[in-house]
């Protein structure tokens, strides 16, 4: 498998991001950092964007996939670099994601603050039957 | 590797279409993955439904993450490596804060001065520029020429010119006729006020000109006889905010009726009218409405596809022969109509007779000369203090070299660096500015309007200041501190020597020179204008006081006159037609030429009663005074100056004839010469005067004795008890003299501020230069210290150089200053002849402001304690 070269930034952007403070996700954002997580070393557009379309049986166009992704490059959320020359692309290269550790930081805040909100939601709530 | 297979062809435009748009560093990574689906869709869905879904992602990825340069997010550093100039830029900038303190703020004394400028320029070239159809405007002026070759031009028209050319000819959409009335006491509510500018004007007015109105409909407003319109401030005034419309106001010999309220006219315009009535007010009466008499503006519209090359021509043939020529054909007097384009009036006009102030292209010159003076020096301190200080630079130039920096990269980073200087300074410029403006306005009675900045034309102009300024002040340093070798810089001592010091020297030595040139241009101009006020006009101006009779006072003049010459503080008063400095009227008439023939001339007469003379303190050289011994005086008498015995070339002017007034059987008889006096300024030579004697006059001149002030306030008093209604106003003869230097003096003024800061703006960079250059010979001064020089040795060994630069820039600036001063002063009739102790006290000034400059540096530097800057060797 590719040999994983660390962009260079990589640091630089982190600490750009450890400024800002608060970690902001995006629906459609957090899911594709999920699925980058879950992907892990093999996470690139094409593939992230079928298992989209298996998970959440929601098809999203390659397009807002990029769009998510330098997003989240640029938030400090995920790490890229560079895979060997495949040939099914013409022997171009791909760009392979990984999740740092603001990325995690940024998913467990968010399902930490589901589960807080789904925690105070009073039984009664849910109860319809009059 | 994985295996080969079959490369997809793709459509080659779409490809080409998609490397187009995508970034070059983006493209592999992207297209790839649309390669990718392409293969796997192939496989999943045919070859036609693939291609349209890759047709559908090639435009969908057509989006700014796959346009945008990768700045600051990959693989390129321009957004890194301009964070990092501009971060070097402040990091220098705050470690010697005294430097870029005193770089910034001359800077900014510079920008300031130059807007400053800009918004006066910008005033004076727009003048009449708002009304809407300002291009197509013109007033038409008339020239004469005499027989004698005389010639003069006045600003003014004849009545009926301005309906019979637009019944003429198609080209003249429209015209107006101005009518001024000048001062005019005008009663409401029986309380008198005193209304300035005041016209007559044709309803057509704002057909032509651009008025707001603010009550009123500019359409009708001056249809009917006996309306008048009133500008906002001048409504406010007299109806103290209540509803002017229909209110009455009565003048000496009307009453209008209030139809139009508009807002006051802006600064630019050459007539400003405080009110304007309706000129069929006066229809069938006064003034004449002969073609014989010039009294009125007059201006046409003409139809944007007219020239107005044709009209004048046709102007000055065809109704020039038919209406004028047959009047003063027969005193060989010739008349030429001139067509001027409104927006030329204010710079351009020389006409007699303007109803506002003239400005003049000249001083635009000149002042668009200052603003380069300015900003000339202002950039040569930062060019000086950016060089002197390039050792502290080198090493960060050669490191960056090392690394890879190009030359070219080097001269933007530093270019970057002054256009960031000279765009902070602008800004405090502007904050300056806005605080400036009114204290400006206040103290030199000027109108500036500081919004005027945002005008495209300025703003314009100021970016046009911010990037010379840049580029002017940051190249030198540029161009000099990115020729840097890095070999030399790092191995230490290459770059030991700061900027080329011979240039640096001719920069300060021209610095010197510009504020030398404008220091001695100044106290020339303050100089004549000491003289102007000094200067004996040929009659006694001081202590004489001035004020208007009208209306019942003038009927009941000799009950005034005869109360107020019982005050012991009133010496003699007189009255005449017009107070020097005021302006006088020419009549066409018959005179007595030297050989006894008679030949019709146009002469300037003023009526004065018998005590004018002496009121005056002027002698009569030949023959008598006025005397009311002779009876006849009244009727047949006449006394002229000298200047009107040398233009009519009378050798014995005694007893010449001149018939003079309405009644052309009578002739008067020369009885006296009145030695010359300057009527009006001393911009102008004394004119040719007709004396002709009248009991009552309008305008009437008190001599009084030193306790002025209590005479003032009784005649005051007199005016008050005999005609309660009537506006009284006076003034002294000496102010109106004053007054007509006002814009000299204004000029003078802001003359004299460019001046000291200019020198406030070299000083500065001299004394960081100073502050520089003394701290890099430290241990030279420290040394010489050592084996015995005297303190005082050691400050002028520094202070020597600058000293010298003085002394040679000054002599550019010496032929300079010499030039302009003999050419303004040439302007005046009566001037100065130029002082060369001006040009001695200019030079001592700069030499102590240079001494004091660099000799407080060096002075410190000699004092200090030799060992402290020797130990560290």
């Amino acid at each position: 498998m590719a040999k994983v070269n660390f962009n260079e930034k990589g640091s630089l952007l982190l600490a750009k991001v450890m400024n800002m403070g608060r970690l902001h996700l995006g629906e459609f954002e957090e899911i594709v950092l999920l699925i980058v997580a879950i992907l892990h070393e093999e996470a690139y557009a094409v593939a992230i964007k079928s298992e989209i379309a298996n998970q959440t049986e929601r098809k999203a166009n390659i397009s807002a996939v990029h769009k998510a992704l330098y997003r989240l490059e640029e938030k400090g959320m995920l790490q890229s670099f560079l895979s060997d020359p495949v040939a099914k692309r013409g022997g171009k290269r791909r760009r392979l994601f990984r999740i740092t550790p603001i990325g995690k930081k940024a998913l467990d805040e968010s399902k930490a603050l589901r589960a807080n909100l789904h925690n105070q939601i009073p039984a009664k709530a849910f109860q319809w039957s009059q | 590797m994985e295996p080969m297979k079959n490369v997809p062809k793709l459509p080659r435009s779409l490809v080409s279409f998609f490397k187009w748009y995508c970034t070059r560093e983006r493209f592999e990574e992207l297209h790839g993955d649309l390669e990718e689906l392409y293969v796997d869709r192939l496989e999943e869905f045919g070859k036609n439904r693939a291609l349209v879904l890759y047709v559908w992602d090639v435009v969908r990825c057509c989006q700014p993450y796959a346009w945008k340069k990768l700045g600051s997010q990959l693989n390129s550093n321009k957004g890194y490596m301009l964070k990092n100039y501009l971060q070097i830029a402040i990091r220098h900038l705050r470690r010697r804060p005294g430097y870029s303190g005193l770089n910034i703020l001359g800077l900014t004394l510079g920008m300031v001065s130059s807007l400053i400028i800009l918004l006066y320029l910008h005033q004076e070239l727009s003048f009449d520029n708002y009304h809407k159809d300002a291009d197509l405007i013109y007033r038409i002026s008339s020239r004469f020429t005499e027989g004698d070759g005389t010639k003069y031009s006045w600003a003014t028209t004849q009545i009926p010119l301005g309906q019979t050319i637009q019944e003429t000819f198609g080209e003249v959409d429209q015209y107006v006729r101005f009518i001024p009335r000048g001062k005019t006491r005008m009663e409401h509510n029986n309380i008198s006020y005193m209304v300035e500018d005041v016209y007559l004007v044709d309803s057509t007015v704002f057909d032509v000109f651009s008025f707001v109105f603010i009550q009123g409909d500019p359409a009708t407003a001056l249809n009917e006889p006996n309306s008048i319109c009133l500008s906002e401030s001048e409504a406010l005034r007299i109806f103290k905010g209540a509803d002017a419309m229909g209110e009455l106001l009565v003048t000496d010999d009307h009453s209008f009726k209030v139809t139009g309220v508009y807002k006051d006219q802006p600064q630019h315009s050459h007539l400003v009218a405080s009110a304007m009535g309706s000129a069929s007010t006066i229809r069938g009466s006064s003034p004449s409405q002969s073609w014989g008499a010039f009294g009125i503006y007059t201006y046409v519209k003409l139809s944007p596809i007219a020239s107005a090359q044709v009209m004048e021509d046709k102007l000055n043939n065809e109704i020039m022969n038919k209406y004028v020529r047959v009047i003063f054909d027969q005193y060989d007097l010739k008349v030429v109509y001139d067509l001027l384009p409104i927006r030329d009036i204010h710079l351009s006009s020389d006409y007699e007779g303007e109803p506002e102030p003239l400005g003049s292209m000249e001083y635009i010159y000149v002042f668009a000369v200052v603003t380069l003076f300015l900003i000339t020096i202002a950039c040569i301190n930062y060019m000086n203090l950016a060089t002197a200080q390039s050792m502290r630079r080198a090493q960060e130039v050669g490191v960056r070299k090392t690394m890879g920096a190009k030359r070219s990269t080097l001269i933007s980073q530093f270019m970057a660096e002054s256009i960031v200087i000279a765009f902070v300074s602008l800004i405090l410029s502007v904050m300056i500015l806005s605080i400036a403006v009114p204290i400006i306005n206040n103290q030199l009675k000027t109108a500036l309007d500081f919004s005027q900045l945002l005008d495209t034309n300025i703003l314009i102009a100021i970016i046009l200041i911010l990037v010379v300024t840049g580029i002017a002040s940051g190249s030198y340093p540029a161009f000099y501190l990115s020729a840097f070798t890095p070999s030399n810089v790092l191995r230490g001592g290459g770059a030991k020597r700061s900027g080329n010091p011979w240039l640096r020297r001719a920069l300060v030595g021209l610095q010197f020179s510009i504020s030398i040139f404008m220091l001695i241009s100044t106290l020339v101009v303050y100089d004549q204008m000491q003289y102007l006020r000094s200067k004996y006009l040929g009659f006694d101006k001081d202590q004489v006081a001035t004020f208007t009779l009208n209306g019942e006072a003038l009927q009941q003049w000799e009950v005034l006159k005869h109360r107020l010459l019982q005050n012991p503080n009133i010496s003699t008063l007189t009255s005449a037609s017009t107070v020097p400095g005021g302006g006088y009227p020419s009549y066409l008439m018959p005179v007595e030429k030297n050989d006894g023939t008679i030949e019709d001339l146009v002469l300037n007469a003023l009526e004065v009663d018998f005590e004018y003379f002496s009121t005056l303190g002027v002698d009569i050289l030949q023959g008598r005074n006025f005397s009311s011994a002779f009876s006849t005086d009244t009727s047949h008498a006449l006394i002229v100056n000298e200047a009107m015995v040398r233009r009519l070339g009378w050798d014995n002017p005694i007893g010449k004839r001149i018939q003079y007034g309405q009644d052309s059987s009578v002739f008067h008889r020369v009885i006296g010469v009145a030695r010359d006096f300057h009527h009006s300024s001393l911009h102008n030579p004394i004119e040719p005067l007709l004396f002709a004697p009248k009991l009552i006059n309008r305008r009437v001149m008190l001599r009084l004795d030193d306790n002025y002030l209590e005479a003032m306030s009784f005649v005051e008093h007199t005016w008050e008890d005999l005609f309660p209604n009537l506006p009284y106003e006076s003034q002294f003869l000496d102010q109106r003299f004053v007054s007509f230097y006002e814009n000299d003096q204004v000029r003078g003024n802001l003359f004299l501020g460019f001046s000291i800061i200019m020198i406030v703006i070299a000083a500065l960079g001299l004394l960081g230069l100073a502050s520089f250059t003394t701290e890099q010979r430290s241990k030279e001064i420290s040394i010489r210290k050592v084996l015995g020089a005297s303190v005082q040795g050691l400050v002028s060994l520094m202070v020597k150089e600058f000293v010298l630069l003085v002394l040679i820039g000054a002599m550019p600036a010496f032929v300079c200053a010499y030039l302009f001063a003999e050419n303004w002063l040439g302007e005046f009739e009566y001037h100065v002849n130029i002082n060369f102790m001006l040009f001695a006290l200019v030079v001592v000034i700069i030499m102590f402001v240079v001494i004091s400059a660099t000799g407080f540096h060096a002075l410190r530097a000699a004092q200090a304690n030799p060992s402290d800057n020797l130990k560290n060797e």
